[in-house]
C-alpha cells in the first residue's frame, strides 16, 4: 500500500505540494510545523479542531492556519461522513483529474487519524494517492505515571472488526509507548493467545531508552508476549513489516491493533486495518490525561499512498457505505 | 513463531480441552466442581476458575485421567454422569469494544445485541459438545466411552437440521460442521449490528421485526437440544452447562443464570466461574436473590489452605523446570529454606545443607533446631531485644528473658513463639541500632533504608506463600528464576537461585502487579469509585503502623471485616481489589467466634466478609506472612487518610521508594 516514503529535514527548503492538505489544531507546537515553516503548498486547507484543551500552542496554531485560509473543522466525524466527498469532488471536477492529498497526522487523535483516513479510500474516485505525514516530538523526559483506563473501544466503527470469525482466538498487536500499566492492563483484561508489542526505533535513542524504562525492561511475565521494532523514519518498511504479520496472523487469529506510542504508528495500523477490512480492528484507550507542550523534532516523514489497488473493490465498496450510513445518526 | 510459551501451558483461556488436560494439576477443588450439582467456582484472575471449568470438557477429561492413577481420581472419572457444554467468556459480549468511545446506543437496543451475542456462542458450545461426544476416539476410552454417539452421517443430518430449525438458523451445509457455521455466520452477522448501531441509533424493536432471532433465549435453546438429543440418539443424557467469567457477561445473561439454580430443566446443571464481587449484581437480582447455599456448591478459590498451596505450587514448579529441560527438582534445593523452615538464614543461598532441605530432616531436629540457644528463632528473639526496648518491655512483663528462652517449659515457649515469631522477624529486620551523636548506645525507631525486597521473603515456601496458589503469579515469579539456569552451561553445577535474584524477581512482579492494579478504571456505571491502588496504599500503611510501630504489637490487624459503614466508593474499590487478588478473602471458618457482622452469602455481595492484603504486597509493606487480627474496615480508613492524595498519581519511582516509610 505505501509505495515509498521519505525522511526530510525542517533545514531542507523542500516543500510538499497537494491539491489538499489536511492537519489537526491541537495545543502542540508541532501541529501547525509543517505550514508554519512553509513547507506546504496546498490548493485548499482543512484543520481538524479539537474541541477541548485550548492551551499552550492551541491559540497560535489556530492563527497559522487562518492565515492561509484553513476550513476550520470542529465535527470531524460529521465532517468526513456527510460532507467531505463532496468537497473533493468539487475540487475534482474543477481540475480535471484524480487529486492528491497531504495528511498531517502529527497531533491528530487516532480518530481523527482513522476517519481521515477511511476517507481517502471511500473517496478513491477522485483521490489518485495521498501522503502521510509525520512530524515526531523532540524528545523530553517523561514522568512515568500510571492513568486508569477510562474506556477501551474501537477508533471508528467501522474498525471494529465485525467480520472477524467469533471462534478464533484473539491476537493483540500493541504500540509501545510510555504507558507500560495500559498495556499490561489490556492484556490482563482481554488474556489474548499471542501479544505482539510494537517499539519505535531509529529515533532518538533517549527516546529508546525511555520506552525500555517505561515498561519494565519489556518483561511482561506471565503473558505471551513478542516484542518486535518498526522503523520509525522509514514508514514503508515499518508498514511492510507489520503488515507481513497481520498476515501471516488472520487465518488464525481475531486480531486487535491498540497503536499506543507515536501517532505514526495509528495511521499504519489503521491503513493495515483497512487493507483487511472488517477482519481486524483498531482500538483507543481513553485516559485521564493533562495537556503537555510537544515540540517539533528536526526531521519529519512522509508514506505516499496510491489508493487504486490498495483494498480490494468490494472492502471500497463496504466502507463506502458504512462511512454513509454513519449520515443518518 | 515462537514455541509455546509456559504461559500459555498454563492458561487455560487460550488452549484447546485437550491441552488443559494435559498440563492440569488435580486439586481436591475440582471434586467439588465436577460434583453432581449446580456450582459456583470463585475466585480472583488467574486463580484457576477456567481451568477448573475447562476440564470437564470431554477433551480435557480423556487427555487427563490416564496421566493420574490416584484412587480419587480414578472415582471421579468413574462416576461422572454429565456431559460439560463449556461456554468460555468473550470480549466482544461488551458492545464497548467494538464502539468508539462516547458513543452510547439506547441501553435496550445494546442489551438485546448483548444477549443474542452470548446466545450464539452457547450454541456454538453445543456444536463443540457433540463435536466431542462423535469423536471416534472416545469409544476407546474405558470410562468416558459411555458419552459417545454413534458416527452416523444420517443421524447426524437428522439432529443438525431440527436444531437448526429450532435455533432459526439457516444451514447450507449439511452435519454438524454446516450447524457450527450457521452460528458462526449468525455471530458475524450480530457484530455487524452492533457496529451499525454504533452509527446510527436503531430501537430495539425494529431490529427484532426485522431479525427475529434475536428475541430467542439460550436457556430455550439448551433444552431443544436436551429434546433432539434424546429423539435422535434415543437416550436421555445430563449435561452440565458451563458459564465461564459471568462477572464480564452482559446483566440480561446474569440474571437468568443465576437463577437457573432454581427453575431450569432437571436434565441440566448449572457451574459457573465468577469473581467474588459483580457490582450490581445483587441490584440486578432482587427480589429472586437466589441463596447461593441453596441453590450452587461454592467453591472458593480465594483462599488456599497452606498445605494446598505449598503441595500445588511444588508441582508447578516441578512443570515449569521441565519445560525448560530441567529435572524434576524440589522447591528448596534451588530456592533455599524460609523462614518457614529450619536452619533459615538470609544471607546464605540455597538450602544450608542438603539434609537441612528434607521434610523428614526438618521435622526430625525441628523444635531442637529452632529453639536451640543458637537456634534461628532464639537469635531473631535477641537480635530484636537489643534493639528494640517495647520487645524488652513486652518480654519482661511476661517474665521472660530473651536470652534465657531454651530455659523455659515446652508449652510456654512453642506457644509464646507461635504467637509473635513472625512479628519478632519482620521487626528485627527492619529496625536497626541508631548510634547517637555523643556515642552513647541509643536506640531509636529507625528503618534500614532498603532499596529492594528484604531477603526474608525469598527462600521456596516463602515464594509460594507470596503467590498464594495463584497459577498466573506462580508463573511470572517462578519462570524467570528457572528460565536463568538455562542460561548456565553446566546445570548440574547450579546450586541455587541467589537470594539476590529472587528478591529482584519479588520486586519486579510487585511492581508489574501495582502497575495493572493502577489501571483499573475508578469508576464503574458513571459512578465515582475509590482507586484500588490508594486503597490498598492506605491498608498497607495501617498495617506497616500496626507491625512496625512504636510499641512491639504481638497481634497486629492485618485483616479487615466488610463492615456496613463503608461507602459505596469504598466498596467498589474493595470488591474489584479481590477480584484482581489484591485483597483475598478470609475462608468463613477462619472467623472468629462471636463475630456479629452478617455474612452475605449472596452471589456478588461482599458485607460482612473479611480480608486481608494479599501476601505478595508483604515485601512492599514489611508485612508479615500472617492473617492476623481483624477489625472493621471503616474506622481504619476513617482514621487512616491516604499518605499520597488521589490527585497525585503513582509513579514508577514510587514502587520501592524509601522515602515514605524511613524515619518515621
Amino acid at each position: 500500500m505505501i509505495s515509498h516514503s521519505n525522511l526530510y529535514t525542517f533545514a531542507e527548503s523542500k516543500t510538499h505540494h497537494y491539491d489538499v492538505f489536511i492537519n489537526s489544531i491541537g495545543y502542540e507546537e508541532r501541529a501547525a510545523a509543517l505550514v508554519k515553516a512553509n513547507r506546504i503548498v496546498a490548493g485548499r486547507f482543512i484543520s481538524l479542531s479539537f474541541e477541548d484543551n485550548e492551551v499552550l500552542s492551541f491559540a497560535e496554531n489556530r492563527k497559522v492556519m487562518e492565515a492561509v485560509s484553513a476550513l476550520l473543522v470542529t465535527d470531524v466525524s460529521e465532517f468526513f461522513r456527510t460532507k467531505f466527498r463532496s468537497f473533493v469532488f468539487e475540487i475534482y471536477q474543477t481540475a480535471g483529474r484524480p487529486i492528491s492529498i497531504g495528511i498531517d497526522v502529527s497531533s491528530m487523535n487516532r480518530t481523527m487519524a482513522a476517519l481521515a483516513l477511511s476517507a481517502m479510500f471511500a473517496c478513491k474516485d477522485f483521490i489518485d494517492e495521498f501522503e502521510v505525514l509525520y512530524v515526531p516530538a523532540k524528545f523530553s523526559e517523561p514522568t512515568l505515571t500510571f492513568t486508569p483506563i477510562d474506556q477501551v473501544g474501537a477508533v471508528i466503527p467501522e474498525l471494529s472488526g465485525f467480520d472477524s470469525e467469533p471462534a478464533l482466538p484473539v491476537a493483540l498487536i500493541l504500540g509501545l509507548g510510555y504507558e507500560y500499566g495500559t498495556a499490561v492492563g489490556l492484556i490482563n483484561q482481554l488474556e489474548p493467545n499471542f501479544t505482539l508489542c510494537l517499539r519505535a526505533t531509529g529515533g532518538d535513542e533517549k527516546y529508546d531508552d525511555a520506552v525500555r524504562a517505561a515498561n519494565l525492561q519489556f518483561d511482561f511475565n506471565p503473558y505471551n508476549v513478542e516484542i518486535s521494532e518498526y522503523e520509525l523514519f522509514d514508514l514503508k518498511a515499518a508498514y511492510d513489516h507489520i503488515e507481513n504479520i497481520v498476515y501471516s496472523l488472520v487465518p488464525s487469529y481475531r486480531v486487535v491493533m491498540v497503536p499506543m506510542g507515536p501517532k505514526i504508528l495509528a495511521a499504519l495500523l489503521v491503513l493495515i486495518a483497512l487493507k483487511y477490512f472488517g477482519k481486524v480492528a483498531v482500538w483507543r484507550v481513553a485516559r485521564p490525561g493533562q495537556a503537555a507542550q510537544v515540540t517539533p523534532d528536526k526531521s519529519y516523514v512522509g508514506a505516499h499512498v496510491k489508493t487504486n489497488g490498495a483494498i480490494g473493490q468490494e472492502h471500497t465498496y463496504s466502507l463506502r457505505k458504512m462511512i454513509e450510513m454513519g449520515q443518518l445518526a | 513463531m515462537a514455541p509455546q510459551s509456559l504461559f500459555e501451558s498454563f492458561n487455560a483461556r487460550s488452549l484447546e480441552p485437550e491441552q488443559v488436560g494435559r498440563g492440569f494439576i488435580f486439586s481436591p477443588a475440582f471434586v467439588d466442581v465436577a460434583a453432581r450439582s449446580n456450582s459456583v467456582v470463585l475466585g480472583p484472575r488467574g486463580s484457576g476458575k477456567t481451568t477448573l471449568l475447562k476440564m470437564l470438557t470431554l477433551p480435557a477429561l480423556r487427555n487427563w485421567w490416564p496421566r493420574d492413577r490416584s484412587k480419587e481420581v480414578q472415582r471421579l472419572i468413574t462416576e461422572l454422569d454429565f456431559v460439560s457444554i463449556y461456554v468460555p467468556s468473550d470480549f466482544t459480549w461488551y458492545p464497548d469494544f467494538r464502539r468508539p468511545i462516547k458513543t452510547q446506543p439506547p441501553k435496550d437496543t445494546d442489551d438485546l445485541l448483548s444477549y443474542s451475542l452470548f446466545r450464539s456462542h452457547v450454541l456454538l458450545a453445543i456444536c463443540d459438545t457433540v463435536s466431542y461426544m462423535a469423536d471416534p476416539s472416545l469409544k476407546n476410552d474405558r470410562h468416558l466411552a459411555k458419552f459417545s454417539i454413534p458416527l452416523d452421517n444420517e443421524l447426524e443430518d437428522k439432529a443438525a437440521k431440527l436444531l437448526g430449525a429450532g435455533w432459526g438458523l439457516t444451514l447450507t451445509v449439511g452435519g454438524y460442521y454446516g450447524l457450527r457455521s450457521a452460528v458462526t455466520s449468525r455471530i458475524r452477522a450480530i457484530q455487524h449490528l452492533l457496529t451499525v448501531t454504533a452509527m446510527k441509533p436503531l430501537e430495539a424493536s425494529s431490529l427484532i421485526a426485522d431479525h427475529p432471532y434475536l428475541s430467542a433465549t439460550f436457556f430455550d435453546d439448551l433444552r431443544e437440544f436436551g429434546n433432539v438429543f434424546e429423539h435422535v440418539y434415543g437416550r436421555r443424557q445430563k449435561w452440565a452447562a458451563c458459564f465461564d467469567e459471568l462477572e464480564i457477561a452482559p446483566d440480561p445473561v446474569k440474571m437468568p443464570i443465576w437463577q437457573s439454580g432454581r427453575s431450569f430443566d432437571p436434565r441440566f446443571l448449572i457451574k459457573i466461574s465468577a469473581s467474588p464481587y459483580d457490582e450490581g449484581l445483587t441490584e440486578l437480582l432482587q427480589p429472586q436473590m437466589p441463596m447461593v447455599a441453596h441453590d450452587f456448591l461454592e467453591i472458593d478459590l480465594s483462599s488456599q489452605p497452606r498445605r494446598e498451596v505449598d503441595r500445588f505450587s511444588q508441582r508447578m514448579f516441578t512443570k515449569l523446570c521441565n519445560e525448560v529441560g530441567i529435572s524434576p527438582i524440589k522447591a528448596e534445593l534451588l530456592l533455599g529454606p524460609s523462614f518457614y523452615d529450619d536452619g533459615f538464614d538470609p544471607d546464605v543461598d540455597g538450602p544450608v545443607n542438603e539434609a537441612g532441605a528434607t521434610l523428614q530432616s526438618s521435622v526430625r531436629r525441628g523444635q531442637g533446631g529452632r529453639l536451640a540457644p543458637d537456634g534461628f528463632y532464639n537469635r531473631k528473639f535477641q537480635g530484636l531485644a537489643s534493639k528494640d526496648p517495647s520487645f524488652v518491655s513486652y518480654l519482661a512483663k511476661r517474665n521472660i528473658d530473651p536470652r534465657g528462652m531454651a530455659a523455659l517449659p515446652e508449652f510456654q515457649k512453642a506457644s509464646l513463639i507461635r504467637k509473635i515469631i513472625s512479628t519478632v522477624i519482620v521487626r528485627d529486620e527492619f529496625l536497626f541500632q541508631h548510634q547517637l551523636e555523643n556515642n552513647e548506645a541509643g536506640r531509636s525507631r529507625r528503618f534500614r533504608a532498603r532499596k529492594s525486597v528484604s531477603r526474608i521473603y525469598t527462600g521456596a515456601f516463602s515464594l509460594f506463600a507470596l503467590c498464594e496458589g495463584n497459577p498466573r503469579w506462580i508463573i511470572g515469579l517462578f519462570r524467570p528464576l528457572i528460565a536463568e539456569l538455562v542460561q548456565v552451561r553446566d546445570i548440574s553445577a547450579v546450586k541455587a537461585i541467589s537470594r539476590a535474584e529472587q528478591t529482584k524477581r519479588i520486586e519486579r512482579t510487585i511492581a508489574a502487579f501495582l502497575t495493572l492494579l493502577s489501571t483499573l478504571r475508578a469508576s464503574h456505571r458513571d459512578q465515582p469509585a475509590k482507586s484500588i491502588i490508594e486503597l490498598v496504599e492506605q491498608l498497607g500503611d495501617f498495617c506497616f503502623e500496626q507491625v512496625l510501630g512504636e510499641e512491639f504489637n504481638p497481634e497486629p490487624i492485618l485483616s479487615f471485616t466488610i463492615d456496613r459503614s463503608v461507602g459505596k466508593e469504598v466498596y467498589s474499590a474493595v470488591g474489584r481489589a479481590i477480584n484482581q487478588g489484591a485483597l483475598v478473602l478470609v475462608p468463613q471458618k477462619a472467623l472468629r467466634r462471636g463475630h456479629t457482622e452478617e455474612v452475605s452469602s449472596a452471589p456478588g455481595n461482599i458485607w460482612g466478609k473479611r480480608v486481608r492484603l494479599s501476601f505478595l504486597l508483604a515485601p512492599r509493606y514489611r508485612l508479615p506472612l500472617v492473617l492476623g487480627r481483624s477489625v472493621d474496615l471503616s474506622p481504619v480508613l476513617r482514621s487512616n487518610p491516604p499518605v499520597q492524595s488521589a490527585s497525585e498519581q503513582l509513579i514508577l519511582g514510587d514502587l520501592f521508594s524509601t522515602s515514605e516509610r524511613a524515619n518515621i
